[in-house]
């Protein structure tokens, strides 16, 4: 029952099989983290971009006709698009369709298409509609 | 003299205590790697709701005490179906027919009306206070800020109404872990 020279033992096997195992779970678990740390971090990019733009739409909104609020609209580069998503909200939408939306005060507004990102703009409100263009 | 009397022992002597030990001390280990991960993940998104209903409670008691709404007549005009709510008359100075009006609004339809204001997915309590704390007008759902599932920002504005000096105070909250 001895083993020949060169013989590979059962209890040799079995803890590499263990570690083997080990090292799938840490990659698994690494794999994990990394999805999620990713898809939290646009997330995060996403809320920053809506909250911007629906904070300077709801002080146009606040400060009556013929407010003007300039700013430069800058965004992280995972940015996609920044729309108005009806009827009272704005939502910010990352390269890989992560979106994140922050409410604002009116439906009253003149917003078609994208909001122009990475340069400065201004939220006008004129006579209670909200427009925005380029600064 | 002979510690290793058996031959089996021997052999089998690798895959015994040390080994199991430092299996499990790696997994223990792992587990709370995991845990403290998912504590700190989930803080870290509370913390993101948080910045959202901060932007929510500005925009809301922005409007409540500078704008009179869009139309500025709404209260007697479209109702319910205004561009945005405002409860100036001039600004600081706040309409009593506006908050009359929003408070019976908010009677009838509490989830519509917030969502109109600039609240959609958040709860919201507003009143208007006389400085010595008598309550002209409240509406809203109020937070259980003594529960600790609840999140709750609020802001409080000085303003006339009248010849008074009144404090309009909003709390905006949440129950944690709800996605927004």
């Amino acid at each position: 029952m001895g083993r020949n020279a060169g013989q590979i033992s059962a209890e040799l096997m079995i803890t590499v099989s263990a570690m083997v195992l080990l090292l799938l779970v840490m990659s698994i678990v690494n794999g994990t983290l990394q999805s999620t740390w990713n898809g939290q971090k646009e997330r995060l990019e996403a809320s920053t971009a809506a909250n911007q733009v629906a904070l300077a739409i709801n002080r146009a909104v606040a400060g009556g006709g013929g407010t003007q609020i300039k700013f430069n609209n800058y965004v992280g580069g995972g940015i996609m698009n920044i729309t108005i998503a009806p009827p009272r909200a704005v939502s910010a939408v990352t390269w890989n369709n992560i979106s994140s939306s922050t409410p604002i005060i009116t439906n009253n507004t003149n917003i078609t298409g994208g909001i122009l990102m990475n340069q400065e703009i201004v939220v006008r409100n004129d006579g209670g509609v909200i427009t925005i263009a380029a600064g | 003299m002979v510690p290793f009397a058996n031959k089996g022992q021997l052999r089998g002597q690798i895959f015994s205590t040390e080994m199991m030990v430092s299996f499990s001390v790696f997994l223990v280990a792992l587990m709370i790697f995991l845990y403290v991960w998912n504590s700190m993940y989930s803080n870290y998104i509370e913390e993101q709701s948080d910045a959202k209903m901060q932007v929510v409670l500005i925009g809301i008691s922005d409007a409540a005490v500078m704008s009179p709404g869009d139309p500025s007549d709404w209260e007697t005009s479209v109702g319910t179906g205004a561009s945005s709510y405002g409860f100036a008359s001039a600004r600081s100075v706040l309409s009593p027919a506006k908050l009359y009006a929003m408070q019976s609004y908010f009677a009838a339809n509490y989830s519509g009306m917030k969502d109109k204001l600039g609240a959609a997915g958040y709860d919201m309590f507003l009143d208007v206070q006389d400085t010595s704390g008598s309550t002209y007008y409240s509406f809203g759902v109020k937070a259980d800020t003594t529960n600790s599932s609840i999140s709750a920002v609020s802001a409080e504005r000085l303003a006339l109404m009248g010849s008074d000096l009144v404090k309009l105070r909003l709390q905006v909250w949440r129950v944690r872990g709800r996605s927004i």
